[in-house]
């Protein structure tokens, strides 16, 4: 008896020893590619934001703070600019993409004709590669032969420069932008659609009408989603790039000089690595401590059916 | 005997693979392999392979061909970055180049041009670049200079004559305003001179200037001005610079002679806007003569007008350079002579996109026979014009002359776009670049100067070791 009892156990150790090889073994492709493709490429540029690393140099010296100094004093003419266009950006772009993401999940959660070809529509533009979608819209804003101004001319409406002014080039890029947010909406549509029915039979039953229906149950059941799409949004504007890089190159007059777009270029143009990590990482720090208010915020507005837990 | 006869022949056959052996072995550079960067459109991608093939076939070198068109700098850094192999590229003047000579990266080619023979007097001194120290860090042999292109049909059209082909005739600037005015149309036909003229229905502009430096630079030296003093000054907000450019946005702005930035957003290209008609006159590089002889544009070429006292118009080319960290510097300054000999390979200067820098291909009959010819559609009547503008009236590239050009031209370029934007004036904005390379800390300076400091301090010990 007691020898069948320690074969078990023995055959126990040597399954949970097993199944904890396989375990590591899963999650090996995870933890390899964490560790060499995101933890010591990050470990390396926080040393280099440190240094005065730039690739023509045949010495790198280390400077401390020197780099961030450098950011916020006067020798740095395009820092401002780079944090100016990127906020606007960011303050314009969280709002507008999830408003209108989730007027579209609404809409498209409805009981409609069609509704599959629709939630299709509005979801394909995500998958078209971005530089493609970025070429289009330039064509369709062409001021002279744009589909856009055209139709805006034939009805009377004097178009906007768009991108082509400084003063309209980021909500311009915002609105470009709209046509991206397929992939918020998919989410979205997924909360809205898993909001339990009993709920809306309920507030059918107390008299309850659609506006009534949106502002008591689908906002409140949807906040986390909610609360996701709003750190993801946060994340993806302040990492804005590649409207900058291919529509804009920046410009008119440095207004579109997105912040990723100006670490490109000290990293790769001008050689600068050191600088170009430095600033990389105090976007990091920018992007943590953001997303750090967002979750804190969470218990003042995002709703658990499970208490959070 | 017959052991005899068979050693014999066995010898012989040895002696026979031996020679031939060395044979094989006599060529110059057998065995050494070479990286060469480089960018160009298809047919200069073409081009570039004949040459590589003549050199390879020649020295038995093994050459790897790089052609890089887009993010060409960035390719090239990261190859430096990576430690890669790259003996020698061409290396774009106004961005990487000089911030890698300045760390030495790129290698003196005074002592290899004086070991080959070459007498820098034979060919065009603006086609070479040098570093801080006035060592030559690239040797071209192929140049572009800022020309005026006119469809001819245009100019017959409103019985207008052609603009002179002599730089020493070259129209005044008014003069050249004047034509301009009269060559551009508004949808009803009226032009600027005419009452009613509508300058928001632009369909034919007088002239299309390329809004870069090699253009309203060379207004700017003509009209005596200068980019950067030999103080290492900023001079753009000078009288005469200042001058020469608001001159040169008024083409757009005042005299609506030429299309806005946002007209020009919706224009096609230069060669089907010309071909249309769209533009009567096109100033930009040389290298369009190619582009436009391949739409079929009826063109003809012309020194550009002069806003001063003479004609002068900038030079740009390529860098050709050598790496320090070569282990094959002698191969690839002997690959660098083959893509620049128009004698190897001719056809990127027959079909309009490049110009020799050898004063004997650009002055002797025999060689321009060969690259101008008479029926060559890349190289209208009165090219001889170009040329004569080429030795007599042009000034080196501006890159290569201005220590902190990459800086500069970048808050530079930023400002005549808000001027073109109609948000400032030329003065406005080049005092604003001015204070705003003061405040960055941009240091500027002339090459010329160091190469001049360099000249009095020899001289000086000549006078010591005399006295």
């Amino acid at each position: 008896m007691a020898e069948l009892q320690t074969r078990a156990a023995k055959s126990m150790r040597w399954y949970q020893r097993r199944e904890r090889a396989a375990g590591w073994l899963f999650a090996a492709p995870a933890l390899i590619g964490f560790l060499a493709l995101t933890l010591l490429p990050m470990i390396f540029s926080l040393y280099w934001s440190l240094t005065d690393f730039n690739v023509f140099k045949s010495e790198t010296n280390f400077i401390g703070l020197d780099n961030f100094r450098q950011m916020f004093s006067a020798s740095d003419l395009y820092f401002k600019d780079s944090i100016k266009a990127t906020a606007y950006y960011a303050v314009l772009n969280v709002p507008a993409s999830i408003l209108f993401s989730f007027a579209v999940a609404l809409m498209l959660s409805s009981n409609i004709k069609g509704r599959g070809v629709f939630r299709s529509i509005f979801y394909l533009p995500s998958i078209i590669p971005a530089v493609a979608s970025c070429m289009v819209w330039v064509w369709l804003l062409n001021q002279q032969y744009g589909l856009i101004n055209t139709v805006l001319k034939s009805v009377g409406i004097t178009p906007p420069a768009w991108i082509w002014s400084k003063d309209t080039v980021i909500p311009t890029l915002v609105m470009i932008n709209m046509w991206n947010t397929g992939g918020t909406m998919v989410i979205f549509l997924a909360g809205i659609m898993s909001v339990p029915k009993v709920y809306y039979e309920a507030l059918e039953i107390d008299g309850g009408n659609a506006f009534h229906k949106l502002i008591y149950v689908t906002i409140p059941m949807v906040t986390p989603t909610l609360f996701f799409n709003t750190i993801m949004a946060i994340i993806n504007s302040l990492q804005v790039f590649t409207q900058g890089y291919i529509m804009t190159g920046g410009g008119p007059s440095n207004a579109s000089l997105f912040y990723c777009l100006y670490i490109y270029r000290e990293a790769f143009q001008n050689a600068n690595m050191g600088y170009a990590c430095a600033l990389a990482w105090l976007l990091f720090l920018i992007i943590l401590a953001l997303t750090m208010v967002v979750l804190k915020s969470q218990r003042h507005w995002v709703y658990y059916s499970d208490g959070g837990r | 005997m017959k052991k005899l006869v068979s050693l014999l022949l066995v010898a012989s056959l040895l002696l026979v693979g031996a020679f031939a052996a060395t044979a094989e072995e006599a060529k110059k550079w057998e065995g050494h392999s070479i990286v060469f960067a480089g960018w160009g459109d298809g047919a200069e991608k073409a081009a570039t392979e004949a040459a590589i093939a003549a050199f390879e076939e020649a020295t038995g070198c093994e050459v790897t061909y790089i052609n890089n068109n887009s993010d060409f700098d960035t390719k090239i850094t990261a190859m430096v970055a990576a430690g890669e192999q790259l003996d020698c590229a061409m290396l774009e003047s106004g961005t990487i180049a000089y911030p890698m000579a300045e760390q030495g990266l790129l290698v003196p080619l005074d002592s290899y041009v004086e070991a080959s023979g070459i007498d820098m007097s034979d060919y065009v001194a603006a086609s070479c670049y040098y570093d801080n120290d006035g060592n030559m860090i690239s040797y071209a042999g192929n140049i572009e200079l800022m020309c005026l292109f006119y469809n001819r049909d245009v100019f017959d059209a409103a019985g207008i004559e052609y603009p002179p082909t002599s730089p020493e005739d070259a129209w005044t600037w008014d003069e050249f305003v004047d034509v301009c005015k009269q060559l551009t149309k508004d949808a009803n036909g009226l032009t600027p001179n005419d009452e009613g003229f509508d300058a928001e229905n632009i369909v034919q502009y007088g002239v299309n200037p390329g809004v870069w430096w090699p253009v309203w630079g060379s207004f700017i030296l003509s009209n005596g001005g200068s980019i950067v003093d030999a103080d290492g000054n900023f001079a753009m907000n000078q009288p005469e610079a200042v001058e020469a450019l608001q001159k040169f946005c008024d083409l757009k702005l005042v005299d609506h002679v030429a299309p806005s930035v946002a007209a020009s957003e919706s224009l096609p290209a230069g060669d089907v806007a010309l071909l249309t008609g769209t533009y009567a006159m096109v100033i930009d590089g040389q290298w369009n003569a190619l582009t436009y002889a391949e739409a079929g544009v009826n063109f003809g070429m012309a020194p550009i007008p002069k806003m001063g006292d003479e004609v002068v118009s900038i030079c740009t080319t390529a860098m050709f350079c050598i790496f320090e960290a070569s282990e094959e510097k002698d191969a690839a300054w002997d690959l660098i002579q083959y893509l620049n000999d128009p004698a190897i390979d001719l056809t990127l200067f027959e079909n309009g996109n490049r110009m020799p820098t050898s004063l004997d291909w650009l002055t002797s009959e025999d060689k321009l026979a060969q690259w101008v010819g008479e029926d060559n559609p890349a190289r209208p009547e009165g090219y001889e014009g170009i040329i004569d503008m080429l030795i007599n009236y042009s000034a080196a590239p501006l890159t290569g002359q201005i220590i902190g050009w990459p800086d500069m031209i970048t808050l530079v370029d930023a400002a005549i776009e808000e001027v073109l934007y109609g948000n400032m004036s030329v003065q406005e904005a080049m005092d604003g670049v001015a204070a705003d390379i003061e405040e960055a800390g941009i240091v500027l300076g002339l090459r010329t100067a160091g190469a001049e400091a360099a000249e009095t301090a020899e001289t000086a010990e000549t006078a010591e070791a005399a006295a």
